[in-house]
């Protein structure tokens, strides 16, 4: 029957033009990828900021998962923030005796890999790759 | 021989296609009213959100008036935060004459062990914004209600001695802040000395609540002076960069909007947060509500969220 084959191929064509606009990509925008190592071994878990050094665009940022990370940072020199927390011990969450207990995580890294950070990238439209090896002490 | 056929008399009825051909349009129709509908609802639920920050503007506005200046935002000993110290301009009179301001937050009157009893669990329509879905600390033992609303901490980290001028291209501090980062010395702030301009100067802005009932994800602990009662222009409004906070205060939620990291005490930041698309809402100094987009230039934000920093950068 012509009409309901007329229908699936309207649905056919918005699917299409759907998964074309979805597929846009921002051309001020790099996608970063690449590895963070902590004392030679993959960060387990942390977070990384890409901060365009000219203060007018916005600053991307990325979970770090096993060692791992992607962002779409702006392009343009940037600094870059590395946080990977440790776990340093437990705390009861009440103090009862029968509290469950948490544990404590602190920042790892030294302050010029985050508030004070040295490191910088230059983001380039298109894929980027950056590898950062870095040092607790 | 043929018998003279009887004719059928046919049944009115609708036909597959014709059936087929009623739903599709039908469905076209809902799929194009659908997105209208829920833009209209929350675009409702946006004006409530500007409204409940309006009501934390008038309610800053009469604190002003009454004391000659702003609410502390947050005192360590006694344990408590500027919710309280409002609560007298909200129309909460009750609560206000209830609350001792030399008592802990953590203890009665305001927190009543494992109950939502305390002045602190009493649920007050402009604690929240309508498009979050954080809940309240409603399990454990303590328990009070969060809120979205948060009190502007500028372009310095929270916490101890050891807080930084982090990023600052703006000097200047927010309304409210620490005298030399110190929690012990809450700085109390007139209008006169907000030199940026009443109308140039941000003065609350929106967070986003936990999404656990527990005491474990201190995000939206409006009335805890160590819980996310405070938000940075570190970060631009709905930042993809992870706020700071302390570790067993937050708990990962996997929510994309929520990003967070453990972090030092001193260094604890985070960015304005909110479920409206593009955006959050921002109350300044002068009781004036706007809509600021997550693609404000960074430095004219950081601009915002200091008083005295003398900029003449714009936010447009």
């Amino acid at each position: 029957m012509s009409i309901v084959r007329s229908l699936y191929l309207i649905g056919l064509i918005a699917a299409f033009s759907c998964a074309l606009g979805c597929s846009k990509q921002d051309p001020n925008r790099g996608q970063v990828t690449g590895l963070v190592e902590v004392d030679g071994q993959p960060a387990a878990e942390g977070a990384i900021a890409f901060t365009p050094i000219d203060g007018n665009s916005a600053a991307s940022g990325g979970e770090i998962v096993n060692g791992r990370y992607t962002v779409a940072a702006n392009i343009g020199p940037s600094k870059v923030a590395i946080r990977v927390p440790k776990t340093v011990g437990e705390r009861k969450l009440y103090d009862t005796p029968d509290s469950p207990v948490r544990p404590i995580q602190e920042e790892s890294l030294p302050s010029q890999y985050n508030d004070e950070t040295t490191l910088t990238f230059d983001v380039k439209p298109g894929e980027n790759e950056q590898n950062f090896s870095l040092k607790t002490k | 021989m043929n018998t003279p056929r009887i004719p059928l008399r046919r049944r009115a009825a609708f036909t597959l296609v014709e059936l087929l051909v009623v739903i599709a349009i039908i469905g076209v129709l809902v799929a194009l009213l659908l997105p209208a509908v829920q833009a209209a609802r929350e675009a409702a639920r946006r004006s409530q959100c500007v409204n409940n920050l309006k009501q934390w503007g008038l309610a800053m506005q009469m604190y002003h008036d009454a004391q000659g200046q702003l609410p502390a935002g947050a005192t360590p000993d006694p344990r408590q935060t500027y919710v309280m110290r409002i609560w007298p301009y909200i129309e909460q009179a009750a609560l206000g004459q209830r609350n001792d301001l030399k008592l802990h937050f953590y203890n009665p009157p305001v927190t009543i062990h494992n109950t939502m009893n305390g002045l602190g669990g009493q649920r007050l329509p402009m604690y929240n914004c309508p498009s979050d879905f954080g809940v309240d600390q409603t399990t454990g033992t303590y328990q009070r209600c969060r809120g979205n609303y948060m009190i502007n901490w500028g372009n310095v980290t929270y916490g101890g001695t050891g807080a930084t001028l982090l990023d600052r291209v703006q000097t200047g501090f927010a309304p409210f802040s620490n005298i030399d980062c110190k929690r012990e010395t809450p700085r109390l702030v007139k209008f006169s000395s907000i030199t940026d301009g009443l109308s140039n100067t941000l003065l609350m802005s929106e967070y986003l609540k936990a999404q656990n009932p527990d005491d474990v994800d201190w995000r939206g602990d409006i009335h805890n002076d160590e819980g996310v009662f405070r938000f940075n222009t570190i970060d631009s409004p709905n930042s993809s960069v992870a706020d700071v906070i302390p570790n067993g205060w937050f708990e990962k939620n996997g929510d994309p909007q929520m990003p967070a990291t453990a972090g030092a005490f001193e260094r604890q930041k985070n960015a304005a947060r909110s479920r409206h698309s593009g955006g959050v809402n921002a109350l300044r100094c002068d009781a004036s509500v706007a809509f600021y987009s997550d693609d404000v230039t960074p430095n004219a934000w950081k601009a915002l969220g200091t008083m005295d920093g003398g900029e003449v950068e714009s936010s447009n």
